[in-house]
């Protein structure tokens, strides 16, 4: 197993994110209007006095929030889509190297560059405005953990919907679809602590809330068994998309090789 | 002049019917656009009922009239996409690409063909749902919100906050003959579209001045809805509402002439 | 009747150097460093009704740029043009309805549309009226053959297909000057004659001025009698295309020699001698030396067994003036 090959992909993949930095600056902004924004929502709900909660923990659930769905939130139907549109996928099944393995480097490389450029800024302009506790060193790396983790999984999850790609042609109505739904089911728009009772179970029964909210509330100061408890959460969710993926992988292969491209 | 702009109209009718025709062709698309506004529509909703499971009033307003609000600015921003998609892409396809070269050789107003060269009627199925949305909101709401006054308002109103949406976007566009792909900012704008899914009353005054001035997403949403609620303390915005269509895409569009004439003097 | 004219024409470009970079990219907001470039320079042309000319020049000597003045895109920055009484980017409209331009690679049909229904469109932007049109399809139907792809949407044709029916489209509403930029790229040697034919069809028919921008030689053998050089925003020559050839005074001399190798001579007028699959080759300046003075020298000397004399062909002409413009 040579890893060398593999890991180039990603050097390639953080260079090409590299060069769009007019992409980071949008980013970055479009975090910040949605924190303004969102702080501005939940001041007004607030103020009304009845949350189960301060609006200074809602903020730093949605910064935090930020920070993880900057790093996390990939999207391999481009990856995909774009070979598929030209044609090329047919070369990556002669490769020695297959779809699967180049699609993981290549993100790989690119959320260790939005990471480093996105998600730090965010935390450190997040934590100087919202002002919140640093949490522990072990928390913290139980968050990188679980940051990781919650990377693959947002990864299996999207490299099994690319798949579709295979039989809709286009990547953007597969990937807006997964994007919306995600969105709203991870905690990213809305703080799945608050949620009511009869609501949990439903979410808590789907991976999302792996991919967001576990890795925020390690971060928010989870004590060792309840960080546990989110790692196997996530890691039983990503060998369950781990066998979805290749399964879907499979029968995309089969389309392609009897269907031709 | 007159002869011209009948001519024109006479073409985008040409247009308009040949674009419909074409959806029949390209059904899967059309069925998977459907998907995606389906998810996007629910999962919008879905945010705004987990909000209200919190409380039952935001700065005033109640779950249905903010679902009123939403759904009105979804029929100005589909409307938008339904007419006016092609300027969004004006930077990209024509300006760098030089697909805008083409437009001057035909006997037709240069922006005209922009905007006629693609009707996406895509847009048809969200319009639709919108307004279903609306409908279904206001039954829900004690309050008479479908009466006659209110019907003649949006019928005005919601062109004109479509021309404020054109507007805002023909100017990003126009600059893309200066500072090159403005595509970023477009998209910056569609991230301010949801400040205008809430209550006007919650943001700051610098905020606010920014989104009736800089940013006039407020006339897109908030304001309209506010008129066919009943809020009479937005009235002055209300009546602004519309006029400002009008206005700022008469001034955009002074600006897309600027950048023309200068397109043609400098080149690209 | 002179239906183009141009005086003094002349196109100045600033070129902005944009910076790299955020930094570069923030700065280019305050101050710009830019170039200036002459891309056309003092251009003097006139061309009559019913004229077919050549517009010819290396890459960037600023063909594209005076296409895009004579047609409305761009405004001069100094000079005069006319073309057909008006001045084309001030009237752009009404110049318009009465030009045709093909643009290589840019097409002016509607991508998702069927053929059909962009030649629809185009009857009613330049107010063609109903028989003209049906006539108008009918006749270039027989040469173009339009009617083997007339409902497929143009992004599903291929590259010959897409071009005929951009040349009916150029020629559609009877234009009085049709401008070709590249017509013939890329196609075969079939498609290529048709296309020709079709252009030279329109052109004694209707007596429509061609004005042609091409690379390919023959195009311009078949189709110019007048050709207009330019390089480097200057107009080296304008006249008859036989007499441009005839400048180039260097010929060919292929020479199959026994023992080859060890040909040896150096005279005036030789400006190169070549091996090449075993032939000799020798360039040299019929001015200096003719073709007949050259061969009894090299008869009298070595053992010739074949010899062929190449006259240049406009290729090479057209192709060292695209190389190195035109040394006078």
């Amino acid at each position: 197993m040579n890893l060398r090959k593999y890991f180039g992909f990603s050097r390639v993949s953080f260079r090409e994110s590299a060069v769009y930095r007019v992409d980071v600056l949008t980013s970055l902004i479009s975090s910040g209007l949605f924190l303004v924004l969102y702080y501005f929502v939940w001041s007004a709900i607030a103020s009304a006095g009845e949350l189960n909660s301060s609006l200074g923990e809602i903020m730093i659930y949605f910064v935090i929030g930020q920070v993880v769905t900057n790093t996390v939130f990939v999207n391999v139907e481009k990856f995909v889509g774009e070979r598929i549109r030209r044609g090329t996928i047919v070369n990556e099944l002669k490769r020695p190297i297959g779809l699967f393995s180049q699609a993981y480097f290549d993100q790989l490389g690119s959320i260790v560059f939005n990471f480093v450029s996105k998600s730090l800024p965010i935390a450190l302009l997040g934590f100087y405005i919202v002002d919140f506790a640093l949490p522990s060193l072990y928390n913290l790396i139980i968050f990188s953990l679980s940051l990781f983790l919650g990377f693959n999984l947002v990864f299996l999850f999207s490299f099994s919907t690319s798949m579709l790609i295979f039989w809709t042609k286009v990547e953007w109505s597969v990937r807006g679809t997964r994007n919306h739904i995600q969105k709203i089911l991870s905690g990213t728009l809305f703080p799945l602590f608050l949620l009511p009772d009869y609501l949990k179970p439903f979410f808590n029964l789907l991976p999302f809330q792996a991919m967001v909210d576990g890795p925020i509330r390690i971060f928010m100061g989870l004590g060792l068994e309840q960080s546990v408890m989110v790692l196997l959460n996530q890691i039983v969710w990503c060998l369950i998309f781990l066998v979805v993926s290749r399964l879907s992988w499979r029968k995309a292969k089969n389309k392609l090789t009897v269907q031709g491209g | 002049m007159l002869e011209s702009a009948k001519k024109h109209l006479r073409i985008y009718q040409k247009f308009f019917l040949m674009y419909f025709k074409t959806i029949l062709v390209y059904k899967t698309d059309f069925l998977l656009g459907v998907v995606n506004q389906v998810f996007s529509f629910v999962s919008s909703l879905a945010l705004i009922a987990l909000i209200f499971t919190q409380i039952d009033y935001i700065n005033g307003w109640s779950f249905y009239e903010l679902v009123i609000v939403y759904g009105i600015g979804r029929m100005v921003i589909y409307g938008f996409h339904l007419f006016c998609f092609n300027i969004v892409f004006l930077g990209e396809a024509y300006i760098i690409n030089g697909k805008l070269d083409r437009l001057f050789l035909r006997p037709l107003n240069i922006l005209f063909q922009v905007f006629a060269s693609r009707v996406n009627f895509h847009n048809l199925s969200d319009i639709l749902a919108s307004t279903i949305m609306v409908l279904y909101a206001s039954y829900q709401i004690q309050v008479s919100v479908i009466t006659l006054p209110n019907i003649l308002y949006l019928l005005m109103a919601i062109p004109s906050a479509i021309m404020v949406v054109a507007a805002v976007i023909l100017v990003f566009a126009t600059m893309g003959f200066w500072i090159g792909p403005t595509k970023s900012l477009v998209n910056l704008f569609w991230k301010f579209r949801r400040f205008g899914r809430f209550p006007y009353g919650i943001y700051s005054l610098p905020l606010r001045v920014f989104f009736v001035t800089a940013m006039p997403i407020m006339f897109v949403s908030f304001f309209p809805a506010s008129f066919i609620l009943n809020r009479p303390e937005w009235v002055e915005y209300q009546a602004l509402t519309l006029f400002i269509g009008p206005l700022l895409f008469l001034l955009a569009y002074r600006f897309w002439l600027y950048g023309l004439s200068k397109y043609s003097s400098t080149g690209s | 009747m002179t239906l183009i004219k141009a005086e003094n024409l002349s196109k100045n470009f600033r070129i902005y150097q944009r910076g790299d970079g955020i930094k570069g990219y923030l700065k280019s907001f305050i101050k710009r460093e830019y170039e200036e470039v002459e891309a056309v320079q003092d251009l003097d042309l006139e061309i009559e009704e019913g004229e077919m000319i050549g517009y010819i020049g290396s890459n960037g000597a600023g063909k594209s740029t005076t296409v895009k003045m004579l047609t409305g895109i761009l405004e001069p920055s100094s000079g005069k043009i006319e073309v057909n009484g008006r001045n084309p980017h001030k009237q752009r409209k009404k110049n318009a309805m009465d030009i045709g331009v093909v643009f290589g690679q840019k097409t002016q049909l509607w991508w998702d549309l069927p053929v059909r229904e962009s030649f629809k469109l185009l009857k009613e932007i330049y107010e063609v009226n109903k028989e003209d049109y049906e006539e108008r399809i009918d006749e270039f139907d027989e040469v173009l053959q339009l009617s083997d792809f007339w409902d497929q949407p143009v992004r599903k044709l291929s590259l010959g297909q897409k071009m005929r029916c951009e040349l009916a489209a150029a020629f559609l509403h009877h234009p009085k000057i049709v401008y070709l930029d590249e017509p013939t790229i890329g196609l075969d040697v079939a498609v290529k004659e048709r296309i020709r034919d079709f252009i030279k069809k329109m052109n004694r028919q209707e007596n429509i001025t061609v004005m042609l921008t091409t690379h390919d030689i023959g195009d311009i053998e078949d189709l110019c009698e007048r050709v207009v050089v330019l390089d480097k925003g200057k107009k080296i020559y304008d006249g008859q295309l036989d007499s441009l050839v005839n400048r180039f005074t260097s010929r060919r001399l292929i020479m199959d020699i026994r023992n080859g190798e060890k040909f040896d001579l150096e005279m005036d007028g030789i400006n190169e001698v070549e091996r090449k699959d075993g032939h000799v080759e020798i360039v040299f300046d019929r001015e200096i030396i003719s073709a007949s003075d050259l061969m009894r020298e090299i008869l009298s000397q070595y053992d010739v067994l074949d010899f062929q004399i190449k006259e240049p062909n406009i290729e090479s002409v057209v192709k060292k003036v695209y190389n190195e413009g035109l040394e006078d």
